[in-house]
């Protein structure tokens, strides 16, 4: 130790006068991964949210009753679950924000963090609704409500006037 | 002992240290030198605060010792530990960022301005305070990176490394810099 300066010796007297032991390994590997896990979530959130776009644009009639033709761009519209949008763009923000703190996540720019993430949620929310598709068919038969006699009337109204008169 | 670590790279020294303070010793001295220029440049700190900013700095660099990740080069993460040291110090001191460049002025316009007629407009020793002043009206992102890119002589991928940015971004806002520097100097020199 000897040839040293007085002010290196008076860090290192601190650092044995503090007890000061640098931390686990594990301690950086949890907060990494902490890091990571919103990230994770948004994905899987934006996976659900394509799977749930994908079947309200596909299966529209079934959902929005007889009056309603697929393909009305309107009516697609009205099929995206506007909610899990708006969680995953909340989410987006949070975990992008997040990732920037890990090690090599502020490399990347916003929008590069945004597209991957984006792009993993459609390929995921492909596969999500491949697999559930036979699942969500049997859900919307047990628990959808058919347009009662009250409403047929009302749609009937709004949507074929003419018929009416 | 110690001329033998002297040969060793800061990277192989950080990964000794886990083992033997006597590695962490050779970091500290060889790093003194550096961050007191460095912090120096970056502030008014006296001779105490910079002691005091020094001594916080190499406890977090041993507390995180491990968290130090070697596709990165040690020198870029000592600085961005000590540039989040300054923005604490800062913050404590309730302080506008001030960098103190002194004799080192006239130099920025050399190094940032291609243009002659700047040159030999703003490089005059009479300029001096006139360049300080341009300089400390800058944004205090751009401060940052000017300081590091030109005072400190860092790569692009180093002040990226430092600042926690992407390496575009930090062309973009040395650019700007030089825009808002540009800018800043007109408006000093015509305001004298």
């Amino acid at each position: 130790m000897e040839q040293i300066s007085n002010t290196a010796k008076n860090i290192l007297t601190a650092i044995e006068n503090k007890r000061v032991t640098p931390r686990s390994k594990w301690y950086f590997v949890l907060r990494n991964s902490v890091l990571w896990m919103p990230g994770i979530v948004t994905t899987v959130l934006g996976a659900y949210t394509i799977a749930g776009v994908l079947y309200g644009i596909l299966h529209i009639q079934v959902v929005q009753g007889k009056y309603i033709e697929a393909g009305n761009p309107i009516f697609m519209v009205a099929a995206i679950p506007l909610l899990w949008v708006v969680s995953f763009g909340l989410f987006s923000i949070i975990s992008i924000s997040l990732l920037r703190k890990t090690y090599a996540g502020y490399r990347h720019t916003t929008l590069q963090l945004l597209l991957v993430s984006v792009a993993c949620s459609i390929i995921l929310g492909i596969l999500f609704y491949a697999i559930t598709q036979d699942a969500n068919d049997n859900m919307v038969k047990t628990y959808y409500r058919y347009p009662t006699q009250h409403q047929e009337e009302y749609y009937e109204r709004i949507f074929s006037p003419q018929r009416i008169n | 002992m110690q001329s033998s670590l002297a040969i060793l790279t800061d990277e192989k020294l950080i990964i000794e240290c886990k083992k033997d303070q006597q590695h962490f010793a050779v970091l500290i001295e060889r790093y003194i030198p550096k961050l007191t220029h460095y912090i120096r440049r970056r502030s008014l700190a006296t001779s105490d605060d910079i002691e005091d900013l020094l001594q916080n700095i190499f406890i977090k660099v041993y507390r995180n010792i491990n968290e130090y990740d070697t596709s990165l080069l040690f020198s870029s993460w000592i600085y961005r530990i000590a540039h989040n040291e300054m923005i604490d110090w800062y913050r404590r001191e309730k302080r506008r960022t001030t960098l103190s460049l002194d004799d080192e002025a006239q130099d920025i316009v050399s190094k940032l301005f291609t243009e002659e007629d700047h040159v030999a407009r703003f490089s005059h020793a009479e300029q001096k305070q006139l360049v300080i002043d341009a300089v400390n009206t800058l944004d205090e992102k751009y401060k940052d990176i000017l300081l590091l890119r030109f005072f400190e002589e860092k790569s692009y991928e180093e002040v990226a490394d430092i600042l926690q940015i992407p390496a575009g971004t930090v062309a973009v806002r040395i650019n700007r810099a030089k825009k808002q520097l540009e800018k800043n100097l007109t408006k000093h020199g015509t305001n004298k």
